[in-house]
């Protein structure tokens, strides 16, 4: 899903190069990832490629995403991510992990603002697929962990949870196609 | 042939006698009622009406202990050495990063005369509201260290358990069980940690389980029930029976509350792991379903929708639960093997973005007033605040604190553990 609304462009580029994205990339050109919040599960997930060295955007790609099962981010393992600015720790196309399987992006840990003072932790974009980046599926009227059924999958824990069919294939194309790579202030949370 | 008492007489005869009876029966109710009062009535499990909460401002005191930052406060009639006294201020404030609001922050002991409270020491200061990375942390560096202290309430004398430790409750005995990782936790690296469980009159502590990401949610009589978090999925809820002997009560579910018995657990299905989620009654000892309550027969009385969550911690008192929702408190009444909505309190400031309650308490005695807080939604960029809110279930209305900041919200003291060990 392209989208060709500049003046949103531009208002992304100058926020995340005001949080600092820029004078933290390592390499001149980079991916790095934006993530409105509007609701649990049809949120918007941003890739856009920028030169850091020039400040130029040349490219930006939108896609559905959702997050977490409430809009309360103190809330640990259920609210989605709180605003601000998260490292990529790690980027795998074949992650193994014991429930997180398949392309993910580890997340930074982030701490929200509320009385709380919850440090949320363990957090990913990542789908529901396994680690070949295929389907384990069974019988329908289960949810099962590496399987995308629907909809409902856009909930998620806490993280950031794409389309395994749509969208994954996609965002990680993009991402290596820009050159991403792991490091400081990679998303930004809005 | 059947017999049939009405045979020969006026059809209109039983309804009538029937009715006189029952205004004279709801005339005794009233009176009994205002005799008793509301209060009582609710105890007595009359069902009240579902609906929106009028919420104004207001002081409000409710009964219990709470601390607020490093300041402890307990009412009289708190049954505790400190009731009625000064504010006392703790060594350190209590704050718990990597429980947030999903336990308790303290918690007393079951004969009332020490607090068991968690604390955080920060390695160094952090804006996160500015690059990490701008600020010398890189991933891996040290953020910071929990650590329970023990507060003696009578002496005033504060001990602090090892570092690493957090996450509390006390079993009937005296026995404290917690979460021990190590001393750092490290930005952004996986912080396992064991099950500790310290028994009066030792002075190390035994460990229960291998690492994990566990949280200790309460006694369950002599079992120990845990959550275990696992990252990008289901966590589970744990039952320890003894060291190292383990068991899987509930998959995708968080805990709602421990029954006053300690034979049974209610917990509450995540919509994220379960399409169809459920409240469902658990026995401990076995992990049979006693009763089961779908999310979708808990309807909003404002929206007409279900709710599409409950969350825990809840409070149960005697047949009664009260749980925070996705549009405010819900109500249930457990008895024996049944699992019923008892009411539905809609509160508008609920529904926005970091507008749910936490920590939702029975205040006092009855199960008529609810004691909760909640973040009040600022603008953006401005600083947090929260306040207090002491809700009327039967008059539907909620008093709310001025907000304070929001790390200084007086937060309660209290143990989910339930039964005798």
């Amino acid at each position: 899903m392209k989208t060709s609304i500049r003046t949103k462009l531009a208002c992304m580029t100058a926020v995340m190069a005001l949080a600092g994205v820029w004078a933290g990339a390592a390499s001149p050109a980079t991916a790095v990832f934006q993530f409105k919040r509007i609701s649990n599960t049809n949120s918007r997930l941003t890739i856009g490629q920028y030169d850091t060295a020039t400040g130029k955007v040349y490219s930006y790609v939108t896609f559905r995403a959702g997050s977490g099962i409430s809009t309360d981010e103190c809330w640990t393992s259920h609210g989605w991510l709180p605003t601000g600015l998260y490292n990529i720790v790690l980027h795998s196309d074949s992650y193994a992990g014991s429930k997180v399987r398949g392309r993910v992006w580890q997340l930074s840990d982030r701490r929200c603002q509320g009385g709380a003072g919850t440090l949320r932790t363990e957090l990913f974009i990542h789908s529901e697929e396994t680690p070949s980046q295929g389907q384990s599926c069974g019988p329908a009227g289960t949810d099962y962990p590496f399987c995308w059924e629907g909809d409902n999958d856009y909930r998620s824990e806490g993280c950031i949870k794409v389309d395994h069919f749509t969208t994954m294939p996609s965002l990680d194309g993009y991402w290596h196609a820009w050159k991403g790579t792991a490091g400081p202030n990679r998303l930004l949370v809005v | 042939m059947e017999h049939d008492e009405t045979r020969g007489r006026p059809p209109s005869r039983r309804p009538f006698r029937r009715m006189r009876l029952g205004v004279w029966l709801g005339a005794a109710a009233a009176a009994v009622s205002v005799a008793a009062g509301i209060q009582a009535a609710t105890d007595q499990h009359t069902r009240i009406a579902s609906g929106k909460m009028a919420v104004h401002r207001a002081d409000v005191a409710p009964p219990g202990m709470y601390i607020s930052g490093d300041q402890l406060n307990a009412t009289p009639g708190s049954n505790t050495p400190i009731q009625g006294k000064p504010s006392q201020t703790l060594v350190a404030k209590a704050i718990s990063p990597l429980v947030g609001a999903a336990d308790p922050v303290g918690a007393t002991s079951p004969d009332g005369s020490v607090l068991a409270y968690n604390t955080w020491t920060w390695a160094r200061s952090i804006d996160w509201n500015q690059p990490l990375d701008k600020q010398g942390i890189a991933d891996g560096a040290a953020l910071g260290t929990p650590a329970i202290h023990i507060l003696n309430l009578a002496t005033g004398a504060d001990t602090a358990l090892e570092p690493g430790s957090f996450s509390l409750a006390w079993r009937a005995d005296g026995a404290l069980a917690y979460a021990a990782g190590s001393a750092t936790y490290r930005w952004s690296q996986e912080y396992d940690r064991h099950v500790a469980v310290r028994t009066p009159g030792t002075t190390g502590a035994q460990t229960w389980s291998s690492p994990g990401l566990y949280r200790v949610e309460g006694w369950a009589g002599a079992a120990l029930l845990v959550e275990r978090d696992i990252p990008g999925d289901a966590s589970e809820l744990d039952v320890f029976d003894g060291p190292q002997q383990s068991r899987v009560l509930a998959v995708g579910a968080d805990l709602l509350a421990i029954s006053p018995a300690g034979d049974t657990a209610l917990v509450a299905e995540s919509p994220a792991d379960n399409p169809s989620p459920s409240v469902r009654l658990i026995r401990v000892s076995d992990g049979a379903e006693l009763a089961s309550l779908p999310l979708a027969q808990i309807v909003d009385p404002v929206t007409s929708t279900p709710v599409s969550w409950l969350a825990g911690p809840a409070d149960w008192r005697g047949s009664k639960v009260v749980a925070a929702s996705e549009t405010g408190l819900v109500v249930l009444s457990v008895d024996g093997t049944t699992l019923n909505v008892d009411q539905v309190m809609h509160l508008d400031a609920a529904t926005q973005p970091n507008g749910m309650l936490y920590e939702p308490r029975f205040a006092g005695s009855s199960t008529s007033s609810i004691v909760a807080w909640s973040d009040v939604s600022t603008p953006t960029d401005d600083a947090w605040a929260s306040a207090q809110l002491v809700c009327d279930r039967v008059q539907l209305t909620c008093g709310q604190s001025l907000p304070v900041t929001a790390t200084l919200q007086p937060r309660p003291v209290y143990d989910r553990s339930g039964g005798q060990s």
